[in-house]
Parts: C-alpha cells; structure tokens; sequence
C-alpha cells in the first residue's frame, strides 16, 4: 500500500473514528462524575 | 396522546435520537457517489475539515437554540432574533417540512426494495433498471409513501419518550450492526481491499481543485442535519442538566463515522464484485442519474453476484434495504416532529397538528412519487434552500450577540465543557462565508452547466429562477403573516 494512501487512511480514520471514541469516552467520564455527585 | 412536556428520559436516548436525523440515506448512497466523482482520499481530508468548520459549530448551535428557547423554529429564531425575524424561523421549518414531502417517497422506495430483497425476487431480476424504471414510472411509489409517513405519523403520534427515543434506541443500533455485518463481508470478499485502497488515496491535484472542497462542504451541508433545524427541534425537549457541545460533537462524529464505514463498505462490495473493465470509478458515480442509481440498480445487481447463493445473496440484500430503511424512518420522523412542533407552539393541540402534518405531508408528496421530475426539481430548490437556513440561523445568533449566546445557551446549565471564543469566529465569519459561496457556487454551476439555456426559467428543474421563485413565494408568504405567527407562538401557553 502507498505511503501516501497509508498517512490519509489514519488522518481521517484517526480524526472520525478516533474523535467520536475521544467525544464518547469523554461524554461517559462526565456522565459518571454528574452520577457519583448525585 | 395528551399535550404534556416531554424530556428525553436520557443523554443516551437523546444522543440516539439525534444521530437518528443526522444519519439518513445520503450516509449511505450520496457519501460514496461523492467520495467517487472527487478523486476518493482527496475528498476526504477536506470532508474531515468542514465537519469541524460548519457543521459541530452548526449542531452546538441548533442544540443551544432548542434547550435555550424551548421552542421549535419560529419561536427559537423569534425569541432569538427578535420578533420581526420569525419569518426566518418559518421558512427554515418549511425547508425541512418540503424536503419532508419527498423524503418520505424515498423511505417509501426503500420500504418497497426491501420487501422485494426479503421475498427473494431482487437478487434474481435480470434487468434491474427496468426493475426500477416500472416501479418509479407506475402508482406503487404513493402506497409506500403513504405507509411511511403512516409508520413516522405513527411514531410522532406516540410522543418524544415512547416514540422517539425508543424508535431511536431501538434502530439506531440495529443500523450500526446492519452496517458493520455489510462491513466485514465487504471487506472479507476477494479484491476488496483495492476498493478501500482507491477510498483513501489522495491526490495532490485533486486535493487543491476548488471544486473537491466545495463538494466536500456540500456533503457536510447536506449530510450532517446541520442547520436544517431538525436537532434545534429535538434540542427542546432536552433535559435542563443536559450537556450541548459534547452531545453535539458526539452527533458529528457519530454521523460521519457510520459515513466512513459505509463508503469502506460500498467501496470495498463495488471493487470486489463489478465486472473487470467497467471502470469501477464510473459505475460508483455514472449508473442512473442520481443517488438511487447507486443504491436501487447498482447495488443490488451486485448482491446477486455475491458468493454463497441466492440465500446468501438475499440475506445481504435485505439488511441492507433494512438498514437504509431504518436510516431514512429516522430521519423522517424528526421532519415531521419540526412541523409539529411549530403548531404546537402555536397552540394548535398535538394530535390536530399531526393530523395536520401528515396529511398534508402524503398529499403534498404525491407529486413526487408520481414525477422524478418534479422529485428533483424539488430535492434541488430546498436542497440549496437549506444553506439559507443555515445562514438564516447564523444570523439569529449573531443579532442575539454571539459572546452572549455562547456564555448563557452554549455554556449554560449542564455544560460538560465550556466553548471557547474560537466559536464567536466560526460563528461570526467562517459559516456565513460558507452559506453564501456555497449558493453563489449552486447557482454558478445552474448557469453554466446544469441548464445554460433556461437557467433563469422558473419551470425548468435545475434552475436559478425555479430557487428564486419558490423561496421568494414562502418568504412573502411567511414576511406577511410574521406578526400573525409571533403572537400565536410567543404568547404564553395554556397550562394542559
């Protein structure tokens, strides 16, 4: 596989895939502080 | 069901709920057309650019507007803007309530595919243009319009908590593992892999042609449910402790992660199973004249070649129709709860403006399940429409105070993170330059491509004036009755 096709397939999959998992895990750390505060 | 506020019961529901609009069926067949007219790993990095640039600062916003007003279009933008601009809230509702009309003929279509996948008959048509040609061309297209807007009528009918969010908790996962099963037979099929090489290879020309970038923000436009008004809808019945801009960056990276998985999917099947020497960039983006050539001809003359017989081939066939299907009905009940919603807010009691919205939904549809034509026509002049609303509620923020705005609504009551003043920029300057060379790019290509001759011709389906007239007939409209639909929306509500 080119480098170049290589270098594009993890920018975006890094930026999409890996940017939703970051925003989820995020979003569930914040969900468990507003539950342990509760 | 009696009119009661309703809240979202969850942030998961709710999160559910919302990619529910954002993920509709141009995830599926647009993405992939797209990504294949504009050089495959070209298109991508701009795509990946304008998902932070229009359309999480677009979500944030519709998000805020909802939760901060409480109120549908009309309102939102009134309380917003100022009441003299509630005109821009109606004809934002109308953009989404007309594209409502023949969205539902598409979920139609896609109903129809996928009892024909089911019974077996698809994978063993011999001509599948014909297939689509006869069933486009006769009545059929209106009794599938009629059953989807009944089944969204149906869901809207039974409330934000039992309707929508269990509608939402149910198929939106079903749809991801839909995608997933597609996925990983895809990419397990013979000279798969060439596909997913062909997706992600860039190309430095085609990475700096104007053009790729102005596909990559349309696609972002049309794509992500930003700015149509449909998340500021659902946003009202978020809970006050419920968070905005990771909730919304969520939506967005949620929609565009099941784009990618899609295109890696319709990629990799249209590598491995299109005959030698087609030329396989053209059959993702040349066969049929638009999206559904893609999704009604193409794909499924390739499930009948996948591997392991006609069982195995209608099993993909199927649950790929269901997983368009569920995408679709998704999307169309959040369109029909924005029309409701703003009758609601008017006072007309909920189950009335439903009768109302349905109704008028199938009967205002049917022009476009009888016309491809007029379906076009339609999917055009609204289809651009929705960067003026977009633009439209740039506006309201800014005329509210956009520093305001994001102190008080973005980082308000439950904000997980706090949005920095990057967002008065975006918000200020990126978006509005966005909507207005987006249009100015529309209609340029109207006029020098589309329909040189008759671009100015009100009649024609691909043209400047067509747009001109059918906005300028519903602003007039809206223009004249803003004092009407302020005091009926503003007024304060009959307790139920």
């Amino acid at each position: 596989m080119p480098v170049e096709t290589l270098v594009t397939m993890v920018i975006v999959i890094g930026a999409v895939w890996g940017g939703f998992a970051a925003v989820l895990m995020t979003a569930l750390k914040k969900e468990r502080e507003k539950s342990s505060k509760l | 069901m009696a009119d009661k506020k309703e809240f979202f019961t969850s942030r998961w529901g709710m999160i559910l709920s919302v990619i529910g609009i954002a993920v509709g069926t141009g995830n599926i067949w647009r993405f992939s057309r797209i990504v294949a007219q504009n050089g495959g790993g070209s298109f991508l990095i701009p795509w990946v650019i304008f998902l932070f640039i229009w359309s999480i600062p677009l979500i944030i916003t519709e998000f805020a507007i909802g939760k901060y007003t409480r109120k549908g279009t009309v309102g939102g933008i009134a309380k917003l803007a100022g009441a003299k601009f509630a005109w821009m809230g109606a004809f934002i509702g109308f953009v989404a309530t007309a594209i409502m009309f023949y969205y539902s003929v598409v979920t139609g279509w896609c109903i129809k595919y996928l009892t024909t996948a089911a019974t077996g008959t698809l994978v063993t048509t011999e001509d599948y243009m014909s297939l689509w040609q006869s069933f486009t061309s006769g009545y059929e297209p209106i009794l599938f319009h009629f059953i989807s807007m009944s089944i969204g009528a149906f869901v809207i009918y039974k409330g934000v908590v039992q309707g929508i969010e269990r509608t939402n908790r149910i198929l939106i996962p079903s749809l991801l593992v839909i995608i997933l099963i597609l996925a990983i037979r895809a990419v397990t099929l013979p000279g798969a892999w060439e596909g997913i090489e062909y997706l992600f290879t860039p190309n430095l020309d085609t990475l700096l042609d104007y053009k790729v970038w102005l596909a990559a923000l349309t696609q972002n436009a049309w794509d992500t449910g930003a700015g149509w008004g449909l998340i500021l809808t659902y946003a009202c019945y978020v809970r006050q402790k419920e968070d905005i801009s990771l909730n919304a960056a969520l939506t967005a990276f949620g929609n565009n992660s099941v784009s990618l998985l899609a295109g890696i999917t319709i990629f990799a099947t249209v590598f491995a199973l299109a005959p030698v020497g087609e030329g396989v960039r053209e059959l993702i983006s040349g066969r049929g004249s638009t999206n559904t050539g893609l999704a009604f001809i193409f794909l499924p003359q390739l499930f009948g070649k996948m591997p392991g017989g006609p069982i195995v081939q209608s099993f993909f066939s199927t649950i790929f129709f269901l997983g368009l299907t569920f995408a679709a009905v998704t999307s169309l009940i959040s369109m029909i709860e924005l029309a409701v919603k703003v009758f609601t807010d008017m006072g007309l009691q909920r189950n009335r403006a439903l009768a109302l919205v349905a109704v008028t939904g199938f009967l205002l549809g049917i022009p476009s399940a009888l016309s491809m034509t007029f379906f076009e026509n339609q999917d055009w002049v609204w289809g651009i429409g929705l960067m003026i609303s977009g633009g439209f509620i740039s506006f309201a923020v800014i005329k509210h105070g956009v520093d305001k705005f994001r102190q008080e609504a973005v980082n308000g009551e439950g904000s997980d993170v706090k949005i920095g003043r990057v967002y008065n920029v975006v918000l200020t300057w990126v978006v509005p330059i966005q909507v207005v060379v987006l249009i100015g790019w529309w209609f340029y290509l109207a006029i020098s491509d589309f329909d040189r001759e008759a671009w100015w011709n009100p009649f024609s389906t691909y043209s400047v004036g067509t747009c001109l007239v059918q906005w300028g007939v519903i602003m007039l409209l809206f223009v004249i009755f803003n004092r009407w639909m302020v005091k009926r929306t503003l007024s304060e509500p009959k307790e139920a």
